[in-house]
């Protein structure tokens, strides 16, 4: 009977402590939405309560004049979205590359996790003069080379290791019967690793769409994107709160929406390939 | 011929090399050509008005960045936020990890929520917090005043740096969970069934079956914390802009303010070199820890 009634407890302290927990990790996310949809006064008056809901605050922030939100959100689609895509176009050949053949042996992966593991202010600051050189600052060419190679290390890793984990066999016994390398590399490499090459592109979409010191450094209005847009909102428009909560709860949602869908794949990611998923 | 050199370039031996070519390319233009370039700056008086005509002014800009206070001020600040920070984050990554190993219903929801925080952009998530903690809207000093205390956490400079280190250990403890979550998942069942067997309590299990057991990942998920953590800019950013004077400020919002702001381009320059070197030195190491060991391992 005292066994059973302790492991109820037990049970009990395990439930108690996981949804606390979730609720405490759980929270700025959702209080953040909610305080989008509470109108102003009721934001001052009351910060604790829930008296009425609108959606004043989100037609407000996308169509203010003088403050472009949706600028900021279409700059940030088109160079996260841009950089993706040359991003695996540049990263795939060279994952099955280093994967396959070790091609640069050591040196080049080294260099590679490097990349990932330095500050990088480390480059912000002569790219800085070098970019007024090329004149790249402030245009979304500039901030998509960025962040190809800075995401760069993210997106090969997780190729390499979806790579590293097909059957060999497959691709021997294609160039036994005669298919050149590159054959092997498009026609059965290429969609073997889709699955590889989606969660690689959901990653280093998030890391592109999240980043905000390059943006803050290399943008002055024209390619400035939605992490920076909302956080000048917070000094030009220092009182409206909800607005504040509209620009998050708006720049938040694909990142999270993206999160649920790649779970089992962030561990590869966010380990460089040390640990598998 | 000009057939002949194509199909030798597909030979497996130059073919490799085509196919990191891009990426190389990448490389040298955005990253090396760049740091080369920062040696140059280092030893000339650069502004962003004057970086036609730079006057060559020897080491005197490392001179100034090694007998600033601000850049020793700012890396000491950085090293005590990075070991408070990381600490926190392992332990309770690994206390949450433990945890969602017993059966509980709606595990999965519950996780999925959990890891809600990674994917925000930390310089969002810093801003969620700015309006959270306002001393008039904010719902955190309003929930304080509920139960009778009355508190400013971004009012004095000792509860503003409790309070930053708290808010980059809630949004960063999903990954150490993450990491070790998936790592206690991997693990055989049969050294634990023995050591039930043997008449072990659950905490002898954990402290000399589990732990041993993902002590790899314990130590990849230090790594990246602690590199991570050496680079916070963001989140510091957004709330306090490194202030009040300079004394929330990391390294990298020092340099930043140094280079951006102030325009001192040439020192900013001999800084991030000064940090490229103590990074690498970390970096060599960290690089044999993970993957060398990882190799010798295996077979």
């Amino acid at each position: 009977m005292r066994a059973l009634r302790g492991k109820f407890v037990k049970k009990l302290l395990t439930y108690l402590a996981a949804i606390t927990a979730t609720v405490i990790m759980f929270f700025p996310v959702a209080y953040i939405a909610l305080l989008s949809f509470k109108p102003y006064a009721s934001i001052i008056m009351n910060p604790l309560g829930v008296d009425r809901l609108t959606l004043s605050n989100y037609i407000e922030v996308l169509s203010a004049p003088g403050y472009s939100f949706t600028q900021y959100i279409v700059n940030s689609v088109i160079i996260s979205l841009g950089s993706t895509a040359l991003a695996l176009a540049i990263a795939f050949p060279a994952a099955y590359s280093i994967q396959r053949f070790k091609t640069g042996s050591t040196n080049l992966s080294f260099y590679i996790l490097s990349l990932r593991l330095l500050p990088p202010i480390i480059f912000a600051v002569p790219l800085y003069i070098l970019y007024s050189m090329w004149g790249l600052i402030d245009t979304h060419v500039g901030l998509i080379l960025l962040y190809t190679t800075f995401n760069m290390p993210l997106t090969i890793f997780v190729l390499m290791s979806f790579i590293g984990e097909l059957p060999l066999e497959l691709e021997e016994s294609a160039l036994v019967d005669g298919a050149s390398r590159l054959t092997v590399l498009t026609r059965i490499v290429f969609p073997l690793t889709l699955p590889g090459l989606v969660a690689a592109s959901i990653l280093h979409f998030m890391a592109c769409w999240n980043e905000f010191l390059f943006a803050l450094i290399f943008t002055l209005k024209n390619a400035q994107t939605v992490t920076v847009g909302a956080s000048l909102y917070i000094t030009a428009w220092q009182i409206k709160w909800g607005h504040i909560a509209a620009a998050i709860s708006l720049s938040v949602t694909p990142t999270i929406i993206f999160i649920l869908l790649v779970q089992r794949k962030l561990v590869i990611g966010l380990t460089m390939g040390a640990l598998r998923g | 011929m000009v057939t002949f050199l194509f199909s030798s370039l597909l030979e497996d031996r130059y073919l490799k090399w085509l196919l990191v070519l891009p990426l190389i390319i990448l490389l040298l233009v955005i990253t090396i050509f760049p740091t080369l370039y920062a040696y140059y700056m280092s030893v000339h008086r650069i502004t962003i008005e004057t970086f036609r005509s730079p006057v060559f002014i020897g080491l005197k800009n490392f001179l100034m960045v090694l007998l600033s206070g601000e850049f020793w001020y700012s890396l000491i600040f950085t090293i005590i936020f990075m070991i408070s920070a990381t600490s926190i984050e392992l332990a309770l990554g690994l206390a949450l990890a433990l945890l969602f190993r017993s059966n509980i219903r709606g595990k999965s929801i519950m996780i999925a929520l959990i890891l809600t925080p990674l994917a925000v952009a930390p310089a969002l998530y810093g801003l969620m917090f700015r309006l959270m903690l306002d001393p008039i809207t904010g719902v955190i000093p309003a929930m304080f005043k509920l139960i009778g205390v009355n508190i400013s956490p971004l009012s004095t400079l000792t509860s503003t740096v409790i309070s930053l280190i708290v808010i980059d250990a809630l949004q960063y403890t999903p990954f150490v969970f993450l990491i070790l979550f998936a790592a206690l998942h991997a693990l055989p069942l049969e050294p634990v069934e023995a050591a039930l067997v043997d008449g072990a309590s659950s905490w002898q299990i954990i402290r000399y079956v589990t732990l041993p057991l993902i002590k790899p990942a314990v130590i990849v998920a230090t790594i990246f914390r602690f590199m991570d953590s050496f680079k916070t800019f963001d989140t510091i950013y957004v709330i306090t802009g490194g202030g009040p004077g300079i004394s929330t400020s990391t390294v990298t919002i020092n340099v930043y303010k140094q280079t951006f702001l102030m325009g001192n381009f040439g020192t900013g320059a001999a800084a991030t070199l000064i940090l490229f070197y103590l990074s690498m030195m970390a970096i060599t190491v960290i690089y044999k820890v993970m993957y060398r060991k990882g190799e010798s391992s295996e077979r």
